[in-house]
């Protein structure tokens, strides 16, 4: 297949069209559409390989009307995060957004009765237009970049959660996405609004099971913290080994607003991800933890980019990665101080631990800051090969599986233990999940 | 139960075990003593397994089986245990779901939920009574493994995962040493026990402090990679008057 301008902008209009979408949004598709082919790869990713030409972006959706049709894989995905049958049955026919239990029975009831809209982007574009309207390619747009062209050329699925004013959502909103079969589902698309004074914790997961062939996965997140919002977003996600991933996440925080990033990342071929948040009110504060685990021949280039724009500001950067076999993590974190934003402070912490004498792992800080009332701190820590602790564990009889899992677990604790009980659970099976996969 | 035949160990291009022949019968207790650098760790790392100690030469035997080349965690599931001289830390892991997991895999019995109160309560009902004999509270399990411990806590933990697994065989690698003499006297109670209980010993030492303690069946030098003399307590009263000297030449 060639990849064509005139085959891709009709790609774009054919989508808008299936999803019944508002104008606005086709010109966004077909715009981007074109842009695509006098666009770069972002900066961060110039190296990663994509074979744009032989995606196969537009097989049309085969859907799983039935829990029963849904492939094993995908079902012991929605097992291992809990998720009982009954519920299982309301994602089958989704591409998959689901809720996890214990917002399913609240979801309707509950979040209605607070104001808040949590639904589908779709189904929000359909029933709160304006509002996604007012968000929607806001912090991230398909000019700056050929990934985030392709993205707002095809996206599809994805989350619309709007938290109204002095609101504080109770319990956590999740959602997770199982990329089925077809590339053109791997653009999803999320917004989180917290207005003033609200506060949220959304939590997604995603995963892509195995028999998928060759996949991109170019999603994008853009968080709104308004002032003294508290945002937090939580996302696992567990790629299959030949999933390329390149998300674009973005968040800003007016004044006193804070944002919270936990990010588990296992899996994939190749990510490379950049979230950028810029903490643009004074006193905001931002924190970004980032776990991630590689095997094989994968490879993540993770890291983060905060830009203190405002006076007493905060940030707080953890990176705790894991390589096994030939697997490669590498970590850039960039914290950038400006002029004017007076007693304000960053720190960047990135642990690794080495699961073989062939992984690899680099960390690169890149701390800036232009203003002399301000501090910045980074701290490295490499861990040597983790050798001897795999044959202490297995001398007491655990399987190689096993005593990974544990090391990797006990790793990443620290990180994990500030997380709710029942969602470290989640993100302790999911790594169990993606060791069993070795 | 516990064969070597003329075992030969290279560690990152040096031999150190140069042939040593050794056998342990079931219900005894053996112990190999020898000068520092003799390679008695050596054994005991090769026979459980170690990747890093590669056999060159010779066999290991294990309940009449051939277990030379078997995975060390396939060793310890035919009930071969080896307590650490040097115990190594496992940030992050919880005690209680260590021990659990350790208790699971021998008796197939699981915590009713992984809630930290069902995995504590469930270690105390395995382990409860031993844990007392080693002096290690409840707020033990809430520790991680083997982080942060004295020497004497490393060595008793040793003792501790050795009754969780109740193996056939336990070698234990110095665990008289940099212990207080409280800490030598509970471990020392704690074999006894173990051989009662059914489990074999092999003890590592080079200082012997664990010898009065038990009633030991056979003794072992080692020296420069073999073993070059075997022999009741009359050997070992010998070296401890005048030195391996005796035995060497």
């Amino acid at each position: 297949m060639s990849l064509t301008e005139e085959f891709l902008v009709n790609k774009a209009r054919q989508i808008s069209r299936e999803l019944g979408e508002p104008e606005w949004l086709r010109e966004i598709r077909e715009r981007s559409a074109s842009l695509f082919f006098k666009l770069d790869m972002p900066e961060h990713a110039r190296h990663v390989k994509v074979d744009f030409e032989s995606l196969e972006y537009f097989s049309p959706a085969e859907k799983a009307e039935k829990l029963e049709e849904l492939p094993q894989e995908v079902r012991e995905t929605l097992e291992a995060l809990g998720i009982p049958e009954e519920e299982m049955e309301m994602l089958a026919g989704m591409q998959v957004q689901v809720d996890s239990s214990i917002v399913y029975q609240t979801f309707s009831d509950q979040l209605k009765s607070l104001g808040v809209i949590a639904m589908p982007i779709d189904r929000a574009i359909r029933e709160h237009e304006d509002l996604v309207r007012t968000y929607f390619a806001r912090l991230a747009g398909p000019e700056e970049n050929k990934i985030l062209a392709l993205h707002y050329a095809l996206w599809a699925g994805g989350t619309f959660i709007y938290v109204p004013e002095g609101v504080e959502v109770p319990f956590p909103i999740s959602a997770l996405f199982v990329m089925r079969s077809l590339p053109v589902a791997q653009a999803d698309h999320t917004i989180v609004v917290a207005e003033e004074g609200s506060k949220v914790h959304y939590i997604e997961g995603c995963s892509a099971p195995s028999y998928i062939r060759e996949a991109l996965h170019y999603g994008v997140t853009e968080v709104w913290a308004y002032p003294g919002a508290e945002v937090r977003i939580t996302t696992m996600q567990n790629w299959a080994n030949h999933v390329i991933n390149l998300p674009t996440k973005r968040g800003v925080a007016m004044s006193r607003a804070k944002i919270e990033w936990v990010e588990s990342l296992m899996g994939s071929k190749h990510t490379a991800v950049r979230p950028v948040i810029h903490l643009r009110g004074e006193g905001s504060s931002a924190r970004n933890v980032g776990l991630s685990f590689v095997k094989g021949e994968e490879r993540h280039d993770a890291g983060v980019v905060i830009r203190h724009l405002a006076p007493n500001t905060r940030s707080q950067v953890i990176s705790k990665s894991v390589a096994k076999d030939r697997g490669s993590t590498n970590f850039y974190g960039k914290v950038e101080i400006v002029k004017g934003a007076k007693g304000s402070s960053g720190f960047v912490q990135c642990d690794s631990l080495l699961l073989s004498p062939e992984a690899s792992s680099e960390t690169i800080p890149a701390l800036r800051s232009d203003e002399i009332d301000s501090e910045l701190g980074h701290e490295a820590y490499v861990g040597k090969v983790a050798e001897d602790k795999l044959f202490y564990l297995m001398s007491r009889g655990l399987s190689e599986e096993e005593a990974i899992t544990m090391i990797v677990l006990g790793f990443f604790e620290p990180v994990v233990r500030d997380i709710p009980f029942e969602y470290a659970n989640e993100i302790k099976k999911l790594i169990e999940l993606s060791i069993k996969g070795m | 139960m516990l064969r070597l035949d003329g075992l030969r160990v290279r560690v990152e291009d040096r031999e150190i075990l140069k042939g040593a022949d050794l056998e342990v019968q079931r219900g005894q207790v053996h112990l190999i003593i020898g000068p520092n650098g003799s390679g008695k760790s050596t054994l005991a790392l090769a026979v459980a397994g170690h990747p890093a100690y590669e056999v060159i030469g010779g066999r290991i035997f294990f309940e009449g089986e051939d277990i030379t080349s078997s995975p060390p965690d396939e060793r310890a599931r035919r009930g071969l245990f080896l307590a650490f001289q040097n115990p190594v830390e496992i940030e992050g892991l919880n005690m209680a779901d260590y021990l659990a997991k350790l208790i699971e895999k021998r008796i197939g019995e699981k915590p009713l939920t992984p809630l930290r109160e069902h995995v504590e309560e469930f270690v105390m009902e395995k382990l409860g009574p031993y844990m007392e004999a080693l002096g290690f509270d409840e707020g033990f399990l809430s520790r991680e493994v083997n982080v942060g411990f004295s020497g004497g806590e490393k060595k008793k933990f040793e003792i501790l995962q050795m009754f969780a697994l109740r193996p056939r065989l336990a070698i234990l690698d110095e665990p008289d040493s940099g212990v207080d003499v409280d800490s030598l006297n509970v471990i020392g109670r704690l074999l006894s026990r173990a051989l009662q209980e059914g489990i074999t010993l092999l003890l590592i030492t080079h200082t012997g402090g664990l010898y009065r303690h038990l009633r030991v069946d056979r003794v072992h030098v080692m020296y420069d990679g073999r073993i070059v003399a075997s022999g009741g307590s009359d050997l070992f009263e010998r070296i401890q008057e005048s030195g391996f000297e005796v035995v060497i030449r």
